[in-house]
């Protein structure tokens, strides 16, 4: 009996002597934070940092509890969210990981190159039914989109196109693979993407933001991003209390070796 | 005490499957009366004379489709502020009290039509009703988008109408070729092939529905768009062709256990009067088993209307209201399988999603009840004649 207890008193404190950062939220930025956590471990290996998802809404509230060190959000802080934190009396502090970039595709055989952010808009609500209204050629147009679970889904509507609602003819495919899959076997598609998940059997069009502006293609750096806004940011939200806490793994992030990381996993440092 | 745990066993799997039916109505009827933004008041400037809006025009409102004049207000186009669009107008770190501002400021336009919770909305602002009337939204409207904000579209009719086209080409193709599959296997395939073949059937059927709708996204997808010179391949054909397929063993073993169960007299009979194989099969056979192809018609079809996770790959999932099998649908079950993980449990949305799974189960039913009815039928005649 007594060596039982022993074992685990052992169990107890062997797992206790480190010091544990948890991490907790959006799927989006969780294989971000696992790559982060994978190499932070090694060099400090007195660091357990345990990264888990669910989604930005449960790292939040996970956050507000009390449960997690940092909430993982591909969002910006709701305002509902915001008030209940400042009721709790917290202050949270938001700190810009990374930024995921889209890029908007086409089949590479489709000779339309760059579009205006407007195009795009008249495309996805339905007002532009034919790339020969673009000065392609007379093929129908196919937009494709994730399905209205997915936070890109959210993103693009509220962004792109400005609160409008998708036409009734736009196809919703479950998974990012399934939409590079759709685009990539027809000339008519149209589709957005995450740039990680680009390929050479797509070709990504240049944005012009308005007419008349120039036309760019997805960013790869935090300057570009300027011209090419169809990017979200994804957050690291943590308690201000928590500050010398999570301070080096941020360090960690926001350094030579993170930032190469994010590069490496196709967000933009 | 044999006897009590079947007993046991069955009434318990009854009761689940009470509990289960109660558990979908009770979730889903809500969808008839609630109102999808419970939390939101509605309001508008107090200048502007509008006390009352319906869903749809809200909805205009928010669009641009329509300005205020169309409602008895101001001569311009609304300027909507929602609890999703918010973000637009504030700062990256405004304080309650800074929220507070900018939305009283925003709220000075007579224009504005805001869409918030109690505690945010500004002070100098006329609260207006919202009517939603949950039976018209849901059975008058064209338009599936349940999470549009600020009001959501909840039209049924696409995914109806996306569910019968891919059951009804589903049933094109599994009657007839079951038919056939049947009629080869009972008729003339030699013995020592029959049990491989019958193998072969059950493993054809129990194949995992995501291989199939992933084969169906890479192979059929873009065979379907060539074959047929579509610009898409995406469509309810191809979702009706793989699940047709995929059916196809279930409808072909229950044909085939028909034909099996003839009565060997009235088949003897029949060649005893001179008639040949083929004859006996077209003119005795099949018009003996018709009970029991329609009986399997049904049950096929109950199967196709259900499967989700080869339609959510291969039909496109576009909510429209298709007048063409060639064209793009979403079905109902695609449809629950895609939202429901990602729909608040208690929100009106998975309210709508659970009424659409009632829908489902009702329409099941019916098929199921269809092909009880004609087997029974079937039976009685026989024993009586």
């Amino acid at each position: 009996m007594g060596k039982w207890m022993s074992f685990f008193l052992f169990l107890l404190f062997g797992c206790t002597d480190r010091a544990v950062l948890r991490i907790k939220g959006s799927d989006t930025v969780l294989p971000l934070s696992q790559i982060f956590a994978e190499h932070f471990m090694q060099r400090r290996g007195e660091v357990l940092v345990s990264v888990t998802g669910g989604g930005s809404g449960v790292g939040l509230a996970a956050l507000l509890n009390g449960d997690t060190e940092i909430a993982m959000a591909s969002r910006p802080l709701k305002v509902s969210e915001r008030l209940r934190f400042a009721a709790r009396g917290i202050t949270v502090i938001e700190d810009t990981v990374a930024w995921d970039v889209l890029a908007i595709c086409v089949h590479p055989a489709n000779p339309i190159s760059r579009l205006t952010w407007e195009d795009l808009e008249r495309i996805y609500t339905g007002q532009v039914r034919n790339w020969r209204e673009l000065g392609g050629p007379d093929l129908p147009i196919h937009p494709y989109s994730r399905e209205s679970s997915s936070g890109t889904f959210e993103f693009f509507r509220e962004r792109v196109l400005r609160g409008k609602d998708f036409a009734a003819h736009v196809r919703f495919l479950p998974a990012t693979g399934t939409i590079v899959q759709a685009i990539a076997q027809n000339v008519s598609a149209i589709g957005y993407i995450g740039i990680a998940y680009t390929n050479p059997n797509l070709k990504v069009l240049a944005i012009a933001t308005a007419p008349g502006k120039p036309y760019r293609l997805p960013a790869r750096s935090r300057q570009e991003l300027a011209d090419y806004p169809i990017a979200r940011p994804l957050y690291y939200y943590y308690d201000q209390r928590n500050r010398e806490k999570v301070k080096e793994f941020l360090a960690f992030v926001h350094s030579e070796e993170g930032r190469a990381l994010t590069a490496k996993m196709g967000y933009v440092p | 005490m044999k006897k009590k745990m079947f007993a046991v066993a069955g009434w318990s799997t009854f009761l689940v499957l009470i509990g289960l039916t109660v558990f979908l109505f009770r979730e889903g009827l809500p969808a008839l009366y609630k109102f999808p933004q419970p939390e939101l008041v509605f309001a508008v400037h107090p200048a502007n004379p509008v006390v009352r809006l319906s869903a749809e025009a809200v909805r205009a409102l928010a669009e641009g489709k329509a300005d205020w004049a169309a409602f008895g207000g101001p001569a311009r186009p609304a300027r909507l502020v929602h609890l999703a669009n918010l973000e637009r107008y504030l700062p990256a770190y405004a304080s309650a009290a800074e929220i507070q501002r900018i939305l009283a400021d925003l709220a000075a336009d007579t224009a504005i039509l805001l869409a918030l919770p109690a505690p945010l909305l500004p002070e100098a602002v006329k609260p207006i009703s919202v009517t939603w009337q949950g039976w018209r939204e849901l059975f008058g409207s064209l338009y599936w988008s349940p999470t549009y904000e600020p009001l959501p579209r909840v039209g049924v009719w696409p995914l109806l109408v996306g569910s019968v086209w891919v059951t009804f080409i589903g049933l094109m193709l599994v009657v007839p070729l079951g038919l056939a599959m049947a009629i080869y296997v009972a008729e003339f395939l030699p013995r020592t092939l029959y049990y491989p073949i019958k193998v072969l059937w059950e493993v054809l059927a129990g194949l995992p529905s995501v291989v199939v709708g992933f084969w169906g996204l890479v192979v059929v997808v873009p065979a379907v768009k060539s074959v047929l010179h579509l610009s898409a391949g995406e469509t309810a054909f191809t979702a009706g062709l793989l699940l047709g397929w995929i059916t196809l063993p279930l409808m072909a073993s229950l044909v085939e256990e028909a034909l099996q169960a003839v009565p060997r007299l009235l088949v003897e009979s029949s060649y005893g009067l001179g008639a040949t194989r083929w004859q006996t099969i077209l003119r005795l056979k099949l018009p003996y088993i018709l009970p029991s192809i329609a009986t399997a018609a049904l049950l096929s079809a109950g199967r196709i209307l259900g499967e989700t996770m080869v339609v959510l790959m291969v039909s496109g999932n576009a909510p429209l209201l298709a007048t063409t099998p060639f064209q793009p649908v979403r079905t109902l079950p695609a449809t629950l399988a895609a939202e429901l993980g990602e729909a608040p449990i208690g929100s009106y949305h998975y309210h709508v999603l659970f009424f659409l799974g009632a829908l489902l189960f009702l329409l099941t039913l019916a098929l199921n009840l269809a092909a009880y009815a004609i087997q029974s039928r079937y039976l009685r005649a026989q024993t009586l004649g």
